[in-house]
């Protein structure tokens, strides 16, 4: 194979179009030449590659950024990222969009409806239900259920109450490292889109209040950043 | 003087007030702050005390129900958020949880009012979605109908340091290092690169020469283009 608009593009012309500054000529050369797109393509996955592995690789996380910018960092660590600020372009840029975004009060339409998930996250598991769940009746009185889902040797126990105007999701937490789980932050949805919230106490033990039972998916984040995600959990009563 | 006793006194009388008579000011104070006319900061700022400093669970919810659609519209109008690919509600809630971990107990301390408290929440949404397009970034397509190389994350951090390393030992001018860092860590064009080190290069002409030499010796190097194309063996 060889060049179709002959003389074929030098590697400098490609390396240009890398830099985003090519000329237009360039550009359309590349694309209607099968014999330069080739070699173009070979540089640009030699370079996407590169960058992608060594992207801002000792770049502080956006959190440290936030904290430095917002003066709420310990003297030694603020010193540290300040060297860091002053020599990065980049940082730079994303301490300056953050008081921007900070300064910015332009009124936005309301959100559209939810919409879902659109993969797995990382840090998220996924408990299952235990065999035989549900528990009916297990700890709760008349009229209460209780499903048992378990990940790793964490179990969840939840049952729903029912109360006058919609019911009370009441959840333990059982894990061998339960400290781990003290403080977690607990959030349901509903089925219609309401949203709620709840702290997991040191016992393991939490619980929102629902408007109903029907289809809720709940959310549980220990402080360690890891989130137990469970879907669509019916409860009969 | 008298101001700070009276606060005092509001704050202590405030501490009294039953959550849903708590949850009601608040939601009036702030629609008065959404309507630009006098509201009162402090029944919002006890709402965030009770939930954060005191573990309140039925505080947090109304924190939560109050703040979560709050959180979203700050997603949606955020400048990085149409190129993440995401929806709203995921930064919302990675947002509330960064925020709620940040100022949990004794932390809420360091937020002695308001509008400290929402400025932290605020800023908990721009990390969110900054971070996520950081990790997240898609490279440009810079022609028509290119395929995106399959790019694997296993142990990033590990791999990052081995390849930089190695680029170091193929680049041995410490300005060459610098013009490697300035292009595959921080992605700047040469231009920028030319402006940030004028001593070093004098223009951005310069600068794309010499980029071309270094390209040049990193594509040569059978070890990095393995290592690139996922082949480990050789660490």
């Amino acid at each position: 194979m060889s060049c179709s608009f002959p003389p074929e593009l030098t590697d400098e012309q490609m390396m240009a179009v890398l830099d985003g500054e090519s000329s237009p000529d360039i550009r359309q050369h590349l694309t209607h030449c099968v014999h330069c797109r080739t070699r173009f393509e070979n540089l640009y996955q030699f370079e996407v590659l590169l960058r992608h592995k060594l992207r801002r690789r000792d770049c502080p996380a956006s959190t440290a950024l936030r904290d430095y910018a917002l003066a709420l960092l310990p003297q030694p660590e603020r010193e540290l990222i300040a060297g860091h600020v002053d020599q990065c372009p980049r940082c730079r840029a994303e301490i300056e969009e953050l008081h921007d975004f900070l300064r910015a009060e332009a009124p936005v339409p309301a959100p559209a409806s939810l919409r879902a998930p659109r993969r797995p996250r990382p840090n998220e598991i996924y408990p299952r239900m235990y065999q035989g769940s549900p528990v009916l009746a297990m700890r709760g009185g008349a009229g209460s259920e209780t499903l048992l889902l378990e990940t790793d040797g964490v179990m969840i126990f939840l049952e729903a109450q029912p109360e006058p105007g919609g019911a009370t999701l009441m959840g333990r937490l059982l894990a061998p490292d339960l400290a781990a789980w003290s403080n977690a932050l607990v959030e349901v949805k509903q089925a219609d889109g309401a949203q709620t919230a709840g702290i997991v106490d040191e016992s393991g033990l939490f619980n929102c209040r629902l408007k109903s039972t029907a289809s809720i998916s709940l959310w549980v984040t220990s402080q360690a950043g890891i989130t137990l995600v469970i879907d669509d959990i019916q409860f009969e009563t | 003087m008298i101001y700070n006793e009276r606060q005092k006194e509001k704050s202590m009388d405030m501490r009294e007030f039953p959550l849903d008579e708590l949850s009601r000011r608040c939601a009036e104070e702030t629609k008065n702050f959404l309507r630009h006319v006098p509201h009162d900061t402090e029944y919002c700022y006890e709402l965030f005390r009770r939930a954060l400093a005191e573990k309140d669970s039925e505080a947090l919810d109304q924190i939560y129900l109050n703040y979560l659609p709050q959180m979203r519209r700050w997603v949606s109008n955020h400048s990085r958020f149409p190129i993440s690919g995401e929806i709203d509600e995921y930064f919302a809630h990675h947002a509330f949880q960064q925020f709620f971990f940040a100022l949990l107990g004794e932390k809420f301390n360091n937020f002695p009012n308001l509008s400290s408290v929402l400025a932290y929440l605020k800023s908990c949404v721009h990390t969110t979605v900054t971070q996520y397009v950081r990790d997240n970034r898609i490279p440009p397509l810079l022609l028509d109908d290119m395929d995106i190389p399959v790019i694997s994350d296993l142990n990033a951090d590990i791999e990052a340091e081995w390849l930089w390393k190695h680029i170091c030992n193929l680049l041995i001018d410490a300005n060459d290092q610098l013009l490697a860092q300035c292009v595959f860590v921080l992605e700047m064009r040469p231009r920028e690169v030319a402006k940030q080190y004028p001593r070093i290069w004098v223009d951005a002409h310069q600068v794309s020469v010499r980029l071309h030499q270094i390209r040049r010796t990193l594509a040569k190097d059978p070890r990095l283009r393995n290592r690139l194309n996922g082949d480990s063996e050789d660490s």
